[in-house]
């Protein structure tokens, strides 16, 4: 199997997976988030979006805290510094397979 | 625009795109028009009988309006939290002025004011200032450089005869084509801006891992 098809092969899932991305770049994006933000930027549903951010707690990657506000409970997201490294590294590597499979043609920047 | 670039640009400019918040300001500057009529109305009379219960009268009702104008913004920020949800921004992402640049920013046109006898200058340079910051300020009412501006503001409308401020003589209709221009190019950022972050929500839902 060529180099990149095997980096794409090993790719993480519990990054990967589209919805788990989603939520990871939106939470790349700020400090934190709230769950009713991650509805409006992500488009998933309230049971997906919960079972995921569930999936990314378990992995470590996120912590999920319950903060009042306004006289309302409400839960927020952010990455730890585990998942920080991870979502960047696994940009990182998507933009290492792209180069290898798709490269610039030559003289453009 | 990619589904990242799109979930990146909304998470960054959520602040700057609630642009509702914007409304109250308009309101603000529509009202405006009307109190500078009166205003001018009243240096008239003035000049004559030196009664200036109008010049009090009429600050007393801009602070009155533009405190509600702040707390009608603040609100519909609950409002966009409530219906959008909330995020604690990035510290990465840059501020539109840095205090030290707020500084000349605020000052500047004050002394400018003073220099040229007229106070016209200071609305336009405060008003463009003010969008700034409410578009970047995630909890600009308890920000200290709108609460400068807020008063810079204030203090201009009316016109305060400082010996050095003096209001225009001539300058009623000017002054109400300002007004109308400065609550027109609000009411069309903060149209802009909501319509902007109505586009940006997710417009197709990212698929379930199961359907990926």
């Amino acid at each position: 199997m060529k180099e990149p098809y095997r980096e794409l092969a090993n790719l993480d899932r519990t990054l990967h997976a589209p919805p788990r991305l989603a939520i990871l770049s939106v939470l790349m994006a700020c400090e934190r988030a709230d769950f009713t933000f991650l509805l409006t930027t992500t488009g998933l549903t309230k049971g997906n979006l919960a079972s995921n951010l569930a999936v990314l707690e378990a992995s470590g990657l996120v912590i999920i805290e319950k903060e009042t506000r306004n006289e309302r409970v409400r839960t927020t997201a952010r990455l730890t510094g585990e998942g920080q490294a991870a979502i960047e590294e696994h940009w990182g590597q998507l933009e290492r397979v792209r180069a290898q499979l798709f490269p610039a043609p030559a003289g453009s920047a | 625009m990619d589904a990242l670039t799109r979930i990146r640009y909304l998470t960054h400019h959520y602040q700057d795109l609630q642009g509702y918040r914007l409304l109250p300001f308009a309101v603000f500057f529509l009202v405006g028009t009307q109190y500078d009529y009166w205003a001018g109305y009243g240096y008239e009379q003035w000049k004559v009988d030196y009664d200036n219960t109008w010049l009090m009268t009429f600050g007393i009702g801009m602070i009155a309006l533009g405190s509600i104008a702040v707390i009608a913004s603040y609100l519909i920020g609950r409002w966009y939290e409530e219906r959008y949800g909330y995020i604690a921004p990035h510290p990465d992402v840059p501020r539109a002025f840095p205090e030290q640049q707020w500084l000349i920013l605020v000052s500047a046109p004050f002394i400018f004011g003073f220099l040229a006898g007229t106070h016209d200058v200071l609305c336009w340079v405060g008003l463009w200032i003010m969008y700034r910051q409410v578009k970047t300020s995630p909890a600009f009412v308890r920000h200290v450089p709108l609460a400068v501006l807020y008063i810079l503001l204030v203090f201009t409308f009316p016109g305060i005869d400082s010996g050095a401020i003096t209001y225009p003589e001539p300058g009623i209709n000017h002054l109400v084509v300002k007004n109308l221009v400065a609550a027109f190019v609000l009411l069309v950022a903060a149209l802009w801006n909501h319509h902007l972050l109505e586009t940006l929500r997710a417009p197709s839902a990212v698929p379930s891992e199961e359907e990926a």
